[in-house]
């Protein structure tokens, strides 16, 4: 899964950068105190450096000019290509249009006409399934019927808001089978909680099996 | 460094920032809510700007000696507001507040007499006029380089203010 | 509150000290601490709605509170942080101080000011008093995303109230800003140029730069909120809704650096004193400063990445760009203490924990940057850990530090020691313990504002630690609220001399507490040839 992916390799270059950079002020830090603890006294008189300093300033510009670079282009791998938040009407790809509401979730295929929905009770109770195909790319389309929610599955590193009056549309695509968890992300009344959702990766044969029948194996 | 140029100069490096959304293709819309902000902020330094020219900054600390009339107006404020949500009767309360707040102004001023004794002691004779310094800069305030410029002031000033 | 107000007063002078004289005081003193005793009440307030959300979500699938019940606490805990208590506190500090440091005798405009307070003060009570309307307080998230918040999905009279208190206590720390702002820029004693303003002056300059800037646009934020509960076809267009968003995060981006600035000001005034020497790298620390609070005018997108309508490559720029501010700010930190004898009082602990557990927030907040991370993280634990660190573990450690090193100065009167360590050691165990598990909550997938979880959700052991942790933090507090207290009660033994930390700048060549117009004829301003007087003055007569 694409996102994911790129969610990981991120996250490990700037946990990498952050450990870095927390262990150097760390070793200031006790630098400071372990000093501090001699005898002889204060001599510097010294309160400013404008080289070091402004070298330094040139240096941090660079390591944020690194860390936009790597961010920068590893945002278009999920903006752009076969999938992408910015990804719509690829070829061959299944279309879901995803209805958000007050609070739960419905699933319409518009190539078949089918729907799926729910009631998204307490403790994962009457929670709808979005059945998707492996390998093949689905295009999904957010649209909510009342406030403003979010298509979040964490397990795959996708997010994406979901607006009243307003279309977010998002090409995805499963690569393994299973079954994971979607929630709401964003915050939309009293029942947020437990608006969550199943996202189910079959193979294209069962996918088909389903789009007739309505039922998956 | 002028106090006007420093917010002058903050006005402009927002601009700078602003200036780059385009590029990206942000929404005119937000761009040009970013704009307001900017102009809000280039106006207050011209207000400032202005004051320091009118001189007023050197006469006399005139003081208010009571501030009741805040309280009055604040009063006046959230019964308006309130208004909107209980009813429009609470208008005429706090129009009564209002006229308190204007009636109470009117004996905030400092009796005569009473007016407090210089505070700001002189600390040092020879210190340097911080009039007239860079005039030509704050005229040249909307050009691009007036980043520099400020920055060129700053750490020239420094030499002078170091220990 | 005005009793414990009232003995902070001078010991000698024979000064009004009637409740009507503070109710009508000029002197920015008096209106500062009015605002700081309001603020710091409510902090309570909120830590209580803090802790009786920990409580809650220390177990899974509770129900100790109702979902709905939930939903207005998290509203009123987050809405009071930020508009009652740290962003009040953290433009109290600068009517405190900022006349003190450039030495003069008053803020520009106390009526204003005084206006300033009352309106927040006001405000806060009407954003409270939701909780006694029959359909409680406010529950949309201090964010009151529409149409959310609008009457058709948030009917009843405590997001009415939400919105004018919100809207009134905008107003008033605008008109507070606002005049310290005048005050620093045209109200500086002679010989006091710019440059000679401590790191902490400069620190509000650049907060109030950016409270005229940006406050405004939470005015007309709310004002949508109030039309669109009006007429509720409003936010028929989405372009209502996400204009909404924009003028929001306009406001609500800087408002985080307004709550944090005076702080790093404050620390960078600590570090200086407690380190005996002159601050390191101050025209590139003030510099830096006014960048940085530039740079946060223009990062607001950064929340608004996963809407799929902003340009996220601009706002991930800008945001990442804070790295050379920020590293600058740490570089003369650092190099301020370096190689110095330092003291390890109160005040310098907090500063110190504030450098490391800040740093938490910083690095955290390069991620959440990038828009590819936010996706996953954005309205997860992650954020709820990532902005508590800046705003807990950064800027109320800051907070603390400034209030354990100017409490003698505001009040006459030493802070008890012991007291204050079990507060700094309970309040740093208590931060990291509960902050840090978040890290993991929300990449485990726990989104924020949920009032319960499932035990399958594998969040349990996370959410126990910390509510563990917000427990240790509640003590911690309460050691601090006793401290006040205690120390307030014993004026005599605890006595502050004028500059009992041998601290650097002009507040301290005055009296504790400076007399009504705080310099003079027996504390005059001396002279000023830096922007460290005292450390000037002090190396003249003992080099």
């Amino acid at each position: 899964m694409e996102f994911q992916r790129v969610f990981e390799r991120v996250f490990a270059f700037e946990i990498a950068v952050a450990s870095v950079v927390f262990a150097l002020v760390l070793l200031g830090v006790v630098l400071a105190i372990f000093l501090s603890r001699k005898r002889s006294g204060d001599t510097r008189r010294r309160d400013s450096n404008k080289p070091l300093e402004i070298g330094y300033a040139v240096l941090l510009a660079g390591v944020a000019g690194v860390i936009v670079y790597v961010t920068a282009s590893a945002h278009q791998e999920v903006q752009h290509g076969t999938t992408g938040y910015s990804v719509a009407e690829q070829r061959g790809a299944t279309k879901v249009d995803v209805t958000a509401f007050q609070w739960c979730w419905e699933f319409q295929y518009p190539d078949t006409g089918r729907s799926v929905t729910g009631t998204c009770r307490d403790k994962n109770s009457g929670l709808p399934t979005l059945v998707v195909p492996t390998g093949q790319p689905v295009e999904l389309r957010l649209r909510s019927s009342d406030v403003v929610h979010a298509l979040w599955i964490p397990d795959k590193a996708i997010k994406m808001d979901v607006y009243p009056h307003h279309t977010n549309t998002l090409t995805v695509e499963f690569d393994e089978e299973g079954r994971w968890l979607g929630r709401c992300a964003e915050f939309c009344g009293p029942y947020h909680p437990s608006m969550h959702f199943w996202v189910r990766a079959v193979s294209p044969q069962e996918f088909q099996q389903f789009q007739q029948q309505g039922t998956v194996a | 460094m002028k106090p006007a140029l420093v917010v002058l100069g903050w006005a402009g490096w927002n601009a700078v920032l602003m200036l780059v959304m385009i590029p990206y293709r942000e929404n005119a819309l937000f761009i040009g809510m970013y704009a307001l902000a900017v102009s809000a902020t280039a106006a207050a330094a011209g207000v400032v700007w202005l004051y320091r020219r009118s001189r007023r900054a050197e006469g006399p600390v005139r003081m208010a000696a009571n501030s009741l009339s805040a309280g009055f107006l604040a009063v006046a404020v959230i019964l308006a507001g309130s208004s909107v949500l209980f009813g429009q009767w609470l208008t005429g309360i706090a129009f009564y507040f209002a006229v308190a707040a204007l009636l109470h102004v009117r004996r905030e001023r400092v009796p005569a007499g009473a007016l407090p004794g210089p505070t700001a002691v002189p600390t040092e004779p020879g210190v340097r006029d911080q009039r007239g310094v860079l005039p030509k800069a704050a005229k040249a305030a909307a050009t691009a380089g007036l980043l520099t410029r400020a920055l060129r002031t700053l750490t020239g000033r420094r030499k002078g203010a170091g220990r | 509150m005005t009793a414990e107000l009232a003995v902070a007063e001078e010991r000698e002078l024979p000064r009004d000290r009637s409740l009507r004289s503070w109710l009508g005081t000029t002197d920015h003193k008096r209106i500062a601490l009015l605002i700081t005793a309001v603020a710091l009440l409510l902090l309570f307030v909120a830590g209580a709605l803090a802790l009786t959300m920990r409580l809650q979500l220390a177990q899974p699938d509770q129900e100790f509170v109702t979902n709905d019940g939930y939903n207005q606490l998290f509203t009123i805990h987050g809405s009071a942080m930020i508009y009652l208590v740290v962003t009040p506190l953290a433009l109290a500090y600068g009517l405190y101080l900022v006349p003190l440091q450039v030495g003069a005798p008053n803020v520009a405009a106390p009526r204003t000011t005084m206006l300033g307070f009352w309106l927040y003060l006001f405000g806060s009570v009407a954003i409270f008093s939701g909780f006694l309307t029959s359909g409680g307080a406010a529950k949309e998230g201090w964010t009151a995303y529409t149409p959310l918040s609008t009457s058709e999905y948030s009917p009843g009279m405590g997001t009415d109230l939400w919105v004018l208190g919100t809207f009134v206590t905008t107003v008033g720390m605008i008109l507070v800003g606002g005049t310290v702002l005048w005050t620093a820029l045209l109200k500086r004693a002679r010989g006091m140029t710019m440059l000679r303003m401590p790191v902490f002056s400069w620190s509000v300059v650049a907060t109030n730069l950016m409270v005229i800037a940006a406050f405004p646009s939470l005015l007309f934020a709310l004002g949508l909120i109030a039309v669109g509960r009006m007429t509720p076809g409003l936010f028929d267009s989405n372009l209502y809704n996400i204009g909404y968003q924009h003028l929001f995060w306009f406001f609500a981006h800087p408002v985080v650096y307004v709550m944090f600035f005076p702080f790093v000001g404050a620390v960078a005034e600590v570090l200086a004193t407690f380190a005996q020497r002159r601050f390191f790298g101050y025209t590139i620390t003030v510099l830096s400063l006014l960048a940085f609070a530039g740079l946060s005018m223009s990062v607001w997108g950064h929340h608004m990445f996963t809407t799929g309508l902003v340009s996220d490559d601009y706002y991930s720029l800008t945001s990442i760009l804070l790295i050379v501010p920020a590293g600058i700010e740490y570089f003369a930190f650092l190099g301020t203490i370096i190689g110095a004898r330092l003291r390890f009082q109160l005040p310098m602990l907090f500063a110190l924990a504030f450098i490391l557990q800040f740093l938490v927030g910083g690095i955290t907040g390069i991620m959440v940057a990038s828009p590819v991370l936010d996706y996953q993280m954005h309205d997860s634990y992650f954020v709820v850990g990532h902005f508590h660190y800046t705003l807990v573990a950064g800027s109320l450690f800051g907070l603390f530090a400034g209030l354990y090193f100017w409490f003698p100065k505001a009040t006459g009167v030493m802070l008890g020691r012991g007291l204050g360590h079990a507060h700094f050691w309970l309040m740093m165990v208590g931060t990291n313990v509960t902050f840090l598990p978040m890290f993991w909550l929300g990449i485990a997938g726990m989104p924020r504002r949920v009032a319960s979880y499932l035990p399958t959700d594998g969040f349990s052991t996370f959410n126990l630690i910390a509510s563990i942790g917000a427990g240790i933090l509640g003590l911690g507090m309460l050691a601090f609220a006793v401290n006040v207290v205690r120390s307030l009660t014993k004026r005599k033994e605890r006595a502050a001399p004028d500059n009992p930390w041998r601290a650097h700048t002009l507040e301290w060549a005055t009296s504790s507490p400076p007399p009504p117009l705080n310099f003079d004829d027996k504390h005059p301003i001396p002279p000023i040839r830096s922007y460290a007087p005292l450390l000037d003055l002090r190396r003249e007569r003992e080099p």
